[in-house]
């Protein structure tokens, strides 16, 4: 579904180079959910952003569905609608009520008419238990709540992947449970998932491939329970020794 | 009479590098035959000899104009346009002559050409409190005497009272008052509006009976044509055969009627003679002028923003850009008035547009600098997030601005925004320079007209409150609608 070749990635500011990516190869089938971990600033981030190509990349190549999502001719506003994806700070649309922010994308792109947009809002709310919250401004939810909306958002557009970096790092503790028991559901449903996260918990049970990137690369590219049980590489045993 | 050829020199100068080509002694007169009308500058704040009567622009001077349109056998157009910007209409050639109460100066005569022959001589008079020890002339030295700024009064006692306070007010009837007020011991003025102001302010102030200088009223006309010598001959004609005299004496046999106390003051300046239609009238253009110049403005100020915000490396956004830069330089750095003037007497000199248009745009143009710079903080104000969320479910980059980052920045910067609609409401009133009678305006006309200041000045003031109040309730309800958001 999704294919990434020699994927390499610089930030050039005014005196200096950052390479953030470094080469990086990988391939996702549909209906895997693959869950990147790693230390800070090591290009998780980035390397997801450039899936969907919020960011763009330097060198390499990334292929949805059979289209080159590098290829200048492709438009990309297409390919964007069907790449879900769900950021660290939610970046709800604080101008429009919840309804709003979900049915907003569909009808504007002409995906759905507003009455189609707005069942399946309605009904994705409900599966999220939040339909009660339809008609109010973002301003009034919790943190855990804007994140259940801001899934729904993407979800509304009927994508066939979905992109999460770091869902639940904003969240209060208490919080991130009821976002991660929604992803679960949607891991449940069938849905391709990347997630970039610091929850081993969600990276344990719910991921079919576990990837450790370092320095802009992928380090090791492995089922969970050989990544958790027995972690090969040295990096990835301190890595994991520290925030477990 | 006003001298406004000095603090104009500049305009001239470009003016006559525009001109210089092939004005030399044309054939006007022809011209102005074969086209059927005659076109006649004023400025109508000097009764009697041009003010506003309602709607109609009537005096002496026009009177004579007509006279000498009749004689032509043409139709009269009438322009009415601030003092200052009499021989600017006359050397672009948008009008073919001024009567407007003009004498003759060495400095003026650069860029237009005077009559020979004059239709009326003014004396500058001195007027003093009733019981004053001033009798003469020479009792002047020494004393603060106030003159109306620009003109030939002020000029004379400049040369000829060196040891003299000399306060230079904006016409002789705050002259006067402050006179009566005892900051002045003697008014310097031109006789006409001496007398009128002596009925009005009858038992507290008098004329001398020895005046200072004559001047001589003569017709103007752009420099270089043959239609001064045949204005000579016009006036020799009108002159000899008395309508002149008869002309004058209509207008100077009985004094304007002045009201009495406060109400009377009230009423003779707003209900006698219809004031209030000219009220009304600066209302509606100011109104008319603010809105045209807010739409004016909001549309450059999108592009403005637009402009500086934008990233790609085009050419054409280099150059956008550049413009944009140059264009917030030239607007925030001058002016208003020179803008006003330059838009006016350059840019639009030959179109058709009427002048509340133009003065549209000149608004207009310069609110765009700064709609501009506000809605571009406005956007930089909103997170980059939403920009992202927005792209990443498949808007593009105009769906984007449009939905998500547009109502957002305009929601913050609307507070600003508003302030920037309201400075503009007040601004337009220097639209009075080209001739455009707005709210600010029409109270001068009235002014000019009762001799008295305070109540237009009173009543435009309050109209300008009013509506700045009105829309600040407006605008708070409108901002309060667009934070509905914002409460939790
Ligand atoms: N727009 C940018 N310009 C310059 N450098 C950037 C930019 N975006 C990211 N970087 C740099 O790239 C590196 C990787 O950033 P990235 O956000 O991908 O890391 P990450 O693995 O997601 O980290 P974290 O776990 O903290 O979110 C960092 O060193 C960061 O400073
Ligand atoms: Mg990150």
């Amino acid at each position: 579904m999704i294919y990434v070749k020699d994927l390499y990635k610089q930030f050039k500011s005014d005196n200096e180079t950052v390479n953030v990516l470094n080469g990086i190869s990988f391939h996702v089938k549909k209906g895997e959910k693959i869950a990147i971990i790693g230390p800070s600033g090591s290009g998780k981030s980035t390397f997801l952003r450039c899936l969907n190509r919020l960011e763009e990349p330097t060198v390499g190549e990334v292929v949805f569905e059979g289209m080159a999502l590098t290829d200048r001719r492709q438009d990309i506003n297409k390919i964007r609608r069907q790449i879900g994806m769900v950021f660290q700070h939610f970046n709800l649309f604080p101008h429009l009520t919840v309804r709003e922010n979900i049915t907003l994308a569909p009808v504007l792109l002409k995906v759905k008419t507003q009455k189609q947009a707005n069942s399946i809002a309605e009904s994705l709310l409900d599966r999220v238990g939040l339909l009660d919250k339809a008609d109010v401004y973002p301003i009034r939810l919790s943190g855990g709540q804007k994140q259940r909306v801001a899934i729904v958002r993407a979800l509304a557009m009927d994508p066939k992947v979905m992109l999460f970096d770091e869902p639940t790092s904003a969240l209060d503790p208490e919080m991130t449970g009821e976002v991660l028991s929604v992803m679960k559901e949607l891991a449940k449903g069938g849905m391709t998932m990347i997630v970039v996260t610091h929850e081993m918990s969600f990276a344990r049970e719910a991921a079919t491939r576990v990837l450790f990137m370092d320095k802009g690369k992928i380090l090791a590219d492995e089922k969970p329970e050989d990544m958790f049980v027995s972690p090969k590489h040295p990096r990835i045993r301190e890595f994991l020794s520290k925030i477990l | 009479m006003k001298n406004p050829f000095k603090n104009l020199f500049l305009i001239f100068c470009l003016l006559w590098l525009f001109n210089m080509g092939g004005v030399l002694a044309r054939d006007i007169v022809s011209e102005i035959k074969e086209r059927g009308y005659i076109s006649l500058v004023t400025n109508a704040e000097f009764e009697p000899f041009e003010y506003k009567d309602g709607n109609e622009t009537v005096g002496i001077d026009i009177d004579i104009a007509r006279e000498i349109a009749k004689k032509m056998g043409l139709e009269l157009y009438i322009k009415d346009v601030s003092y200052d910007a009499i021989p600017l209409e006359l050397s672009s050639g948008t009008c073919d002559f001024a009567l407007a109460g003009m004498s003759y100066s060495e400095d003026k005569d650069k860029n237009v050409d005077f009559s020979n022959e004059s239709y009326f001589d003014a004396k500058q008079v001195i007027v003093v409190p009733k019981e004053s020890k001033i009798k003469r002339e020479e009792d002047l030295h020494g004393k603060r005497i106030g003159v109306s700024l620009g003109y030939t009064g002020d000029f004379y006692c400049t040369e000829h009272f060196k040891n003299s306070e000399i306060v230079r007010l904006p016409n002789s009837t705050i002259a006067v008052l402050e006179m009566l007020s005892g900051r002045l011991d003697v008014v310097v003025t031109d006789n006409i509006p001496a007398q009128n102001l002596a009925v009005k302010h009858s038992g507290l102030i008098k004329v001398l009976d020895e005046y200072l200088f004559e001047e001589n009223y003569r017709v103007v006309v752009p420099e270089g044509s043959n239609l001064r010598d045949y204005m000579d001959e016009i006036l020799c004609e009108l002159k000899e055969d008395g309508t002149v005299e008869k002309i004058v004496e209509r207008y100077t046999a009985n004094p304007p009627d002045f009201g009495q106390g406060f109400m009377g003051m009230i009423h003779n300046s707003l209900i006698n003679r219809g004031r209030y239609k000219t009220i009304i009238e600066g209302l509606c253009n100011t109104i008319r002028i603010t809105c045209g110049a807010l739409v004016i403005g909001i549309f450059i100020g999108s592009i403005i923003a637009f402009a500086k915000l934008n990233k790609s490396k085009t050419i054409f956004m280099k150059v956008l850009k550049w413009f944009a830069d140059f264009y917030l330089t030239v607007i925030r750095g001058t002016p208003m008035v020179v803008q006003l003037f330059v838009i006016y007497y350059f840019i639009f000199v030959s179109t058709d547009l009427s002048k509340t248009i133009v003065a549209m745009i000149a608004f207009g143009v310069n609110s765009g600098a700064y709609v501009g710079v506000v809605l571009q903080s406005g956007i930089l104000s909103v997170d980059s997030g939403q920009y992202e969320a927005a792209r990443s479910l498949g808007l593009n980059g105009r769906e984007t601005m449009l939905k998500i980052v547009f109502p957002q920045a305009l929601k913050n910067v609307i507070a600003n925004l508003c302030n920037e609609f309201i400075a503009l409401i007040k601004e337009t009133s220097v639209s009075g320079f080209i001739g455009v009678i707005d709210l600010s305006r029409a109270g001068d006309i009235i002014r000019t007209q009762t001799l008295d200041p305070f109540v237009p000045l009173l009543t435009v003031a309050i109209i300008y409150l009013l509506i700045v109040a009105l829309l600040s309730s407006a605008m708070d309800m409108i901002e309060r609608r667009l934070r509905k958001s914002d409460i939790r």
